[in-house]
């Protein structure tokens, strides 16, 4: 049986698709039994997917004076 | 320059620009100096600028090339300080299963929705931040811009093994932090 230290690592390869037969079998073995693996196996993949939004979340913005300086050095290049 | 007007770019594109970087690049004045350095790159070179694209994929396409850039010169200023591979012993015991502490706990939401709640993303970028140095670029490249592993260490000059050791560290700094900050108060 492979240890969770491993199962992570196998859960992490297994979302880029980089992953062997032999290890998706071991890893699904393991998760088999560990409800542990099993909560990061869901818990890594929801982050994956959730982290490609985090932009559309993102409302900082620039100051005008921070966009009057902008400004200023192209028109400094014109 | 004929047809070209400062006041509109800045206006109409800066904000995006600047929001697009931010949580690329973990820093507000390097986010700002990306936005500056790609208008002015767009400026001389207009050109150049065949209108074959919009405009504003024109200035991503700039701004994003800039990005890969300041990754590659935070990799090379950090690579004397690559993190050893033993703090992953902070979520593991001896024989490699999770500690009490550290073994994940069920955050009771529905694993295949995505989280539409502002502060859930608030918390994320937090954590994200958390993250240091290369970590955090590899984990950029990868979430972020989604390039494939084989590219970010060839970018980044490192190792196929490097690179899972960083991620896999990363994710699970991030899963904690994320448990820890929104899931269990």
């Amino acid at each position: 049986m492979i240890t969770c230290k491993k199962a992570t690592e196998f859960i992490i390869q297994r979302e880029e698709g980089k992953i062997s037969f032999r290890q998706r079998v071991q890893l699904w073995l393991h998760m088999g039994v560990c409800g542990l693996c099993k909560l990061f196996y869901k818990q890594s993949s929801l982050i994956s997917k959730t982290i490609h939004h985090l932009h559309e979340h993102i409302d900082d913005q620039l100051s005008a004076a921070e966009k009057e300086i902008m400004i200023n050095a192209l028109g400094r290049e014109a | 320059m004929p047809g070209l007007n400062a006041q509109k770019w800045v206006d109409d594109y800066s904000d995006m620009l600047f929001r697009f970087a931010l949580p690329r690049v973990n820093d507000k004045e390097i986010a700002k100096d990306l936005v500056q350095d790609t208008f002015l790159a767009a400026w001389r070179n207009h050109d150049n600028y065949k209108g074959e694209i919009s405009e504003k994929n024109w200035l991503f396409t700039i701004l994003k090339n800039k990005i890969i850039d300041h990754y590659r010169r935070a990799s090379t200023r950090l690579t004397e300080k690559f993190p050893g591979t033993s703090e992953s012993g902070a979520y593991f015991d001896d024989a490699d299963h999770w500690t009490n502490i550290a073994g994940p706990q069920d955050w009771g939401v529905d694993y295949n929705k995505n989280i539409e709640i502002k502060e859930f993303y608030k918390i994320l970028e937090a954590c994200k931040k958390k993250l240091k140095d290369i970590q955090s670029t590899v984990f950029s490249m990868k979430y972020l811009d989604g390039f494939e592993s084989e590219e970010i260490c060839k970018e980044l000059n490192i190792s196929p093994s490097n690179y899972w050791v960083l991620i896999h560290r990363a994710k699970l700094q991030l899963r904690a932090c994320l448990e820890k900050n929104w899931f269990i108060k």
